[in-house]
């Protein structure tokens, strides 16, 4: 019995049966869940059956097998691809140009913001954010939380009580290293930041302290994990909603939320207002360069777009939809950080602006190989030292014997 | 005439034995070189090889690497410290345990050696419920103390990892050493301790030269295997220390970088195949040292007599320190079991977590049905169980024709070629060799469509050095004189293995075959590499739901893996002696 069901599953993935094969998140619109592809099916008119989703652990497991398959590709659409992997994605060429005439509804700076010359085309998008569970962390307990700034989590010893995510391996854990390198700066690459210092003295003064996990979910258990002891994380903007707007595991609209987000203050500038610094993050949509099935893909990618599924993704994949025609509902609204604010306003102040594309592009593997360095807290040479002399030891002792 | 004819039909079955042996012969090869050999060869000139800029500047780069050099370093130096606190508890451990004669001895000698044959994801979960933050260890410290910061903090430190591998690997030490301490020649003891020699001197000259090869051969082993160590590093201590395992397992999957994963996996197979030919040669003189020797350590009984009270004092000390080993070495695995009845959330049943398996229902976190990755891990299991047979049953017959010849205790070149060909798989760590076989096949579309052979065929070739030592060691103990008579007498070589050898080795082709079922039942590393997303198994299920926030389900499914994995070592136990996988 399972032997054949393996060989059914196996052979799904590229059978010729396949009108599309799209590559995405397992997350993707699954939370409560929404079915795109019976959507999509019923909208289109291709079966279910010739609809081939492959679920990926997360985005970067969808941008090496992209770049691995890129001679051959078998998937004709890529989801979930963000601003900061489109510039692997397009040193690779592992896209193809698309002007999908639903771009007409997505707001142009999300456009421009993500990739202008529209490899990726936006469909959600939210800002990085400090997520904290109300019931441990307040401002009556921690009166800092409220302007916080990186800063006041060295200062205020929060980073006991942070979880982020490891960059190296989850997106919004890319999104909080880029966060602290657009606010402090990286001197060796003459980049002032926000604040004209170093991000690595950062991370150095935080890492003893911090729990660095793999992926948002591993994050997520230790936050909700009360023993652990830590009451704040490194997600969305959007999160607070999911407490309240969920339909099994919110509180309900109109109850107090049970958690809040914040992103960071810094205001070097001495404005009379209270300034907003915040990493925003893009999510896109892609059609796979030398696609098997293109002309299907551009009609799935036109749709992806439209209002009928966008309306979908506040309450199913909690992030804000990039139609802004899409219907945002007052419960999701209420209770998330909005990140068009820091688009469109200028009171806020979205990182991206000062972090480049061409910054990131020319400095991100530096910046991961460099974050990566920062952590190790000991002496190679103590290592090779000990290693030398047990070697020379046991070599002695078994020369002695003969 | 008569004389002419037989000569004839000799002469003729002669040349059928050589025509089977060395279809047998080929049949080896060719597996071993498309499914090994090419591999290893495509991991070496993606090693030497780049696309983008100068070799030497990218091979240097990759070697002048702060991350490498220090992941280079931790994991030498993890391994260094681990096997020597390993050393430090399992040598007296085995000496009390070899010395001392009490009620329940073998049994405490079984339960010592389960964790070593649990599959490394299990020994994980036991350890994250018993020592994790919200463990048995530390909320109990927390409740007695009243303080918030924990007793021992495993993530992202080097005690973690160095702590979970000395509660791995404990059980080798101790299991090699009992039959060291128990073999010492005790009448050279005796002899030097009448000519007048103190303790430290009995102990330096004649007790230590003894045990010494032993000790050598068993740190080795758990040197290896700490060295070649990944899901405990993965997930504990990544990303603040990694092994070389982790460091090319990320290279791969996560930031495509072939060149920098295959240098580094040509670095970790020089190192690892060093080892193993140091382990080889120090095994087989522990070996000779322990043939035909029986044991004659005068064991002792505990006393309690009310005069000598400095002995109960130290008999007393023995039995706390076997308890504690005890605990420490079990108590994680119970944790496991009674964990995975305790329910997370108040109105669960203390079988949800078997429940929701049973049910069948898709776990989110996982996108797959329980009982699709149980059917996964057995059938693979049964296939690679069976492979590894054929092949070992092949190797075994190859290196064991040499009967047949006339010159008859010559090794022939076809035994020495394999048994040399058959070292370098053992020396082959599951990532270095995951690596190899994605580079030659990632491009086929039978890895695309069907990615369980390659599943199936690493965990044949992790498994047959196992089955192959197995089935040797039941063929040693039989008498060659009957082959030869048998051959004498005109029986072909294939009906000599036929009605011969085969019946009397039949019990090691089980216990290999057990052995080969077990390691592939438990076995994550290759298999989380070759097939993350598309193929899992029981183990990956573990690893990938062993965060959310009901342990139950992921703790049921570790539960039983226990329950297979014990049944099968009980069998093997009954049926013969349990060998140490290198």
């Amino acid at each position: 019995m399972f032997p054949s069901q393996a060989g059914v599953q196996a052979s799904e993935i590229n059978a010729e049966s396949n009108s599309l094969v799209i590559y995405t998140y397992e997350t993707l619109l699954n939370d409560p869940g929404y079915d795109f592809v019976s959507a999509y099916a019923s909208y289109s008119g291709i079966s279910e059956e010739e609809i081939n989703v492959v679920y990926m652990e997360d985005a970067n497991a969808i941008l090496s097998k992209a770049i691995l398959e890129k001679d051959n590709p078998s998937a004709d659409v890529l989801i979930g691809l963000d601003n900061v992997m489109i510039h692997n994605a397009k040193a690779e060429e592992i896209l193809e140009s698309y002007n999908s005439p639903s771009l007409e509804n997505i707001s142009s700076t999300l456009i421009s913001n993500l990739d202008s010359e529209k490899y990726l085309l936006p469909y959600d998008y939210g800002i990085i954010a400090l997520w904290y569970d109300l019931n441990r962390i307040n401002s009556t307990t921690n009166p800092e939380i409220q302007y916080l700034e990186l800063e006041d989590i060295l200062t205020y010893d929060l980073d006991k009580k942070l979880i982020v995510e490891d960059p190296t391996l989850s997106s919004p854990g890319l999104g909080f290293l880029l966060w602290t390198i657009a606010i402090y700066g990286d001197p060796q690459i003459d980049f002032e930041g926000v604040l004209g210092e170093d991000w690595r003295d950062w991370w150095k003064e935080a890492k003893e302290d911090l729990r660095i996990a793999s992926s948002w979910s591993d994050a997520f258990s230790i936050y909700y994990t009360h023993q652990e002891n830590r009451p704040i994380m490194v997600s969305y903007g959007t999160s607070p909603a999911y407490d309240v707007c969920h339909p099994d595991y919110g509180v309900g609209e109109g109850n107090p939320p049970p958690s809040a987000a914040v992103v960071s203050h810094e205001n070097p500038t001495a404005l009379p207002y209270i300034r907003q610094n915040a990493w925003l993050q893009i999510e896109g949509i892609g059609l796979v360069s030398g696609a098997p099935h293109s002309a299907e893909a551009k009609k799935f990618i036109d749709w992806f777009l439209n209002k009928e599924l966008q309306d979908n993704i506040p309450l199913n994949n909690w992030m804000y939809p990039a139609n802004i025609e899409a219907e945002i509902p007052s419960c999701f609204a209420a209770n998330s950080i909005d990140p068009s604010l820091f688009l469109n306003e200028s009171l806020n102040f979205v990182l991206n602006d000062i972090l480049t594309p061409n910054l990131i592009k020319n400095n991100l593997d530096d910046w991961l190989n460099d974050w990566e360095a920062e952590l190790v807290s000991f002496s190679p040479f103590v290592i090779v030292f000990l290693s030398l002399i047990t070697t020379t030891v046991v070599f002695v002792s078994m020369k002695k014997r003969k | 005439m008569l004389v002419s004819q037989r000569k004839k039909t000799f002469e003729r079955k002669a040349l059928v034995n050589k025509f089977t042996i060395a279809l047998a012969i080929i049949f080896l090869l060719s597996f071993l070189a498309s499914f090994f050999y090419l591999p290893l060869i495509r991991i070496f000139q993606y090693g030497f090889s780049s696309e983008t800029g100068n070799l030497a500047i990218i091979l240097r780069e990759i070697i002048t690497d702060k991350v490498n050099l220090y992941s280079l370093a931790f994991t030498f130096g993890q391994a260094l410290a681990s096997t020597f606190i390993c050393l430090i508890i399992g040598l007296p451990a085995g000496y009390f345990l070899a010395k001392y004669e009490f009620k329940g001895k073998k049994l405490l000698i079984n339960l010592l050696t389960i964790p070593f044959v649990l599959p490394p994801i299990v020994v994980l979960s036991g350890f994250l419920v018993t020592y994790g933050n919200s463990g048995w260890i530390n909320v109990i410290w927390k409740s007695l103390t009243n303080s918030s910061s924990p007793l021992i903090s495993i993530f992202g430190t080097i005690e973690g990892v160095i702590l979970a591998h000395v509660f791995y690997n404990i059980s080798v030490i101790i299991r090699i050493t009992i039959p060291a301490w128990q073999n010492i020649d005790y009448d050279q003891v005796e002899v030097s301790r009448t000519l007048g020699a103190n303790k430290r001197r009995i102990f330096r000259k004649i007790i230590r030269p003894q045990i010494m090869n032993h000790v050598i051969a068993a740190s080795l082993l758990v040197f290896v295997y700490t060295f070649n160590s990944f899901a405990i590093v993965l997930k504990l201590a990544n990303p603040y220390y990694q092994t070389i395992e982790v460091l090319i397992y990320k290279s791969i999957r996560v930031s495509p970088d072939f060149t920098e994963a295959s240098f580094l996996a040509i670095i970790q197979l020089i190192l690892n195949s060093i080892i193993i030919i140091i382990y080889i040669l120090f095994d087989r003189k522990s070996r000779q040292s322990a043939e035909g020797k029986e044991s004659n350590l005068k064991t002792t009984i505990f006393q309690f007599s009310k005069q000598k009270w400095n002995i109960i004092i130290r008999n007393l000390g023995v039995i706390f320190f076997l308890i504690l080993v005890g605990l420490f070495t079990f108590l994680p695995i119970l944790a496991v079991i009674i964990r995975s009845f305790i329910p997370d959330k108040v109105g669960n049943s203390a079988f949800y977590g078997y429940q929701e398996f049973f049910s069948n229902k898709e776990i989110s976190v996982l996108n797959a049905n329980p009982l699709t990755l149980l059917g996964n891990t057995l059938w693979i299991a049964a296939i690679s169980t069976v492979v590894t047979l054929l092949l070992s049953l092949i190797i075994v017959f190859i290196l064991r024709s040499r009967y047949q010849s006339i010159k008859r205790y010559k090794t022939s070149k076809a035994e020495s070629l394999i048994s040399y060909l058959i070292i370098l798989p053992m020396a082959t760590s599951s990532i270095t060799l995951a690596t190899g076989v994605y580079l030659q096949f990632r491009n086929t579309s039978l890895f695309d469509n069907a990615v369980w052979i390659f599943v199936i065929i690493s965990h044949v070739i992790i498994s047959v050095p196992f089955a192959t030592r197995s089935i040797l060691a039941a063929y040693n103990r039989i008498d060659v004189e009957l082959l030869n008579v048998a051959s004498t007498l005109g029986a072909s070589r294939t009906r000599i293995f036929r009605k011969i050898e085969l019946p009397m080795i039949y019990k090691g082709i089980i216990v290999g075959g057990l052995f080969s079922f077990a390691i592939s039942l438990g076995e994550f590393g290759a298999t989380y590499f070759l097939a993350r997303e598309d193929f899992k198994t029981l183990s990956i299920g573990i690893y990938d739901s062993i965060s959310t926030q009901t342990m139950q389900i992921p703790l049921a499914m570790a539960s039983l893996l226990i329950f297979v994995t014990i049944l099968c070592f009980y069998a093997i136990h009954r049926l013969g002696e349990i060998e140490l996988k290198v």
